[in-house]
């Protein structure tokens, strides 16, 4: 590790340590907890929109399963935290296995439109079927988590945990991401037919890739369930996948930190648009329009090119280290 | 019993399902013209019903001159997003225009919210309220004049596009784009049709079923889904495809609701619809199409 990298890092280890204490209202604390949670939602959805190439709509169901599935568990069956969270991503796993079979073999619109009816199936089911998901009331009483005797009460505890498990989930992203099957990913996303040519199975590698982003979907979920102790299904509206999908755009769909940019940002002028209200959403729709056309790289890929213009003028080497989804045609 | 029952609920779809034709009909031309999902189809629909609204309720113009001005209104937003949001998106990755149109439609409700406010509007009665009565099956009158209207709607644009000179040329566009230019065909002209075609189809959806439907700025989305699945089962792209596939699926809806569930009736359709991906994808009248290289 070269000593730059080094300092970045240790830099970066004692802002996330101390940030809770810079915040010291409870609800600034809930918010940063917040940008936690979407920042693994947001990689779970750039997996499948940045890496994959399919817009999916489903996530949000997904982690809505991971929600109820950690909720119920926990309160039911009375399942210590580590379990239900684990039991939670085998769900996320076994949707995405369950979704994705028939999904992924179509083409983007169609794949499209079926995460959405995915989405309209499990909207429906978590406020029709009353006598497991508790319908429109949902389930309260979620346990604070505990890991081998410490408690994880207060939102400022909770965020110690989120950062562990964000951390966890970024590197098996990004191991994911720059391994072989990552490349083999990015050039079925490219050419679907040119790598099949090439010996790469992309069926199973879509499949695959799909299936990870929901296991990190559903963990994300039974982490929030956790989180405010209570589960309803007016906490998974298809607006939510509108909202991961202006965090992958603005943030650079198909950049290793491009959900991360995206989550930040997005989450924190969330809060601030909280005051427009109705105009919420139609901005987002504008800026998703605005950014497609003008910086369709996003953050991510504004960082790489001006990086890319640093190096060569430095070195004299013309190369960029990542290429996102736009720069490919 | 059964049967009359039967039968009633086959009338029902129907008459829903023209509507779902119509909007079938929107997805399949762009499909075909341009290969692009246009996610707004719904949301235009509801544009139709909120324009008829404010021609008729509020500036209290005659029914017939609603219809048209509202449909053209509802054209020229469609040509409009293709102006400015999905030319210069035109040589991206396909995802990027797909993501447009989904931003499209959430700007089209959101706005509508804005304009029109979060609240449902009841339109006034336009058709008489009777029931006709055939040996136990009650047909209403408005359910008749509401496919009768979409039907000859349906008609009217199918001889516009296979007898007039102006949609000849289109459907060549649709086929081979350079070829066409090099006959004389105004691209620019036939993208704009596309688009404007679209929208106003939906549009007159919105506009008929306004009368029997409350109109909500957010009504789009599940409208877009079932005129998708529509137009999925009979095979996108293909314009007899559209229409049995609109009639198709109104009458399973209206069937599933009645004997199977009522709470779960979207639910079914989206079910139904996975199903069919899965093992037809092509929809029901088209043959499967193998991708080359």
């Amino acid at each position: 590790m070269k000593r730059g990298q080094f300092i970045k890092y240790l830099f970066i280890a004692a802002v996330l340590l101390i940030l809770p204490y810079l915040l010291k209202d409870q609800y600034s604390r809930h918010i940063i907890n917040m940008v936690f949670i979407n920042c693994i939602m947001a990689i779970s959805v750039n997996i499948v929109f940045g890496y994959t190439g399919g817009l999916t709509f489903g996530h949000v169901a997904v982690y809505g399963i991971g929600a109820y599935t950690s909720a119920l568990l926990s309160t039911k069956l009375g399942f210590s935290f580590l379990v239900s969270f684990c039991l939670a991503g085998v769900a996320g796993a076994l949707v995405g296995i369950i979704v994705g079979y028939p999904t992924l073999k179509l083409a983007g619109p169609y794949f499209a439109l079926a995460t959405m009816g995915f989405h309209k199936v499990m909207e429906m089911i978590f406020l029709n079927w009353e006598a497991v998901t508790g319908g429109p009331s949902g389930i309260t009483g979620i346990p604070s988590p505990a890991i081998f005797g410490i408690q994880f009460k207060t939102e400022e505890r909770y965020y110690y945990l989120l950062v562990i498990v964000t951390l966890v989930i970024y590197t098996l992203y990004r191991n994911l991401i720059r391994s072989h099957r990552g490349k083999t990913i990015t050039a079925m996303r490219d050419n679907a037919i040119a790598a099949s040519a090439m010996g790469i199975n992309v069926p199973l590698t879509r499949i695959s890739a799909f299936t990870m982003s929901t296991v990190f979907s559903a963990l994300a979920g039974s982490l929030y369930a956790h989180m405010v102790k209570y589960v309803a299904p007016e906490a998974f509206p298809l607006g939510e996948s509108i909202t991961l999908l202006m965090m992958i755009v603005l943030g650079g769909p198909g950049f290793l930190m491009g959900p991360i940019y995206g989550s930040v940002v997005v989450v924190l002028a969330n809060e601030y648009l909280q005051n427009l209200e109705q105009f919420n959403m139609l901005v987002f729709g504008i800026g998703i329009m605005v950014l497609l056309i003008f910086l369709p790289s996003g953050i991510a890929g504004l960082i790489e090119r001006l990086r890319f213009r640093l190096r060569a003028e430095k070195e004299g080497v013309l190369y960029t280290r990542e290429v996102g989804i736009e720069e490919m045609k | 019993m059964f049967i009359t029952q039967l039968v009633q609920q086959v009338i029902g779809g129907i008459s829903i399902g023209a509507i779902y034709c119509l909007l079938a009909l929107g997805f399949s031309l762009m499909s075909r013209a341009i290969n692009v999902i246009h996610f707004a189809q719904g949301d235009f629909f509801m544009l139709g019903g909120f324009a008829s609204i404010t021609f008729y309720l509020i500036l209290k113009l005659p029914f017939w001159l609603s219809i048209i001005l509202s449909t053209l209104c509802v054209s020229c937003v469609g040509i409009a997003f293709e102006r400015i949001a999905y030319k210069p998106l035109w040589k991206s990755h396909h995802v990027f225009i797909l993501m447009s149109t989904a931003a499209t439609s959430i700007v089209l409700s959101n706005s509508a919210v804005l304009i029109w406010g979060p609240d449902a509007w009841r339109f006034p009665r336009i058709f008489s309220d009777q029931v006709l009565n055939l040996s136990g099956i009650l047909i209403p009158v408005e359910m008749l004049w509401i496919s009768i209207s979409a039907v000859v709607i349906m008609i009217l644009f199918n001889a516009f596009l296979q007898k007039t000179k102006l949609g000849k040329g289109f459907r060549a566009a649709a086929q081979d784009r350079e070829m066409a230019q090099g006959m004389g065909v105004n691209l620019k002209l036939a993208d704009s049709f596309v688009f404007g075609a679209s929208a106003g189809l939906g549009a007159v959806g919105g506009v008929l079923v306004a009368p029997i439907l409350f109109v909500t700025p957010y009504m789009g989305l599940i409208y877009t889904i079932k005129g998708f699945t529509a137009a999925v089962l009979g095979g996108m792209g293909s314009i007899r495809g559209a229409i049995l596939g609109g009639f198709l699926l109104g009458i399973m809806e209206n069937l599933s609701a009645a004997f199977i569930s009522s709470t779960y009736k979207d639910a079914i359709v989206f079910v139904l619809l996975l199903l069919l991906l899965l093992f037809k994808p092509s929809g029901l009248l088209l043959k499967p199409t193998v991708e080359k290289v």
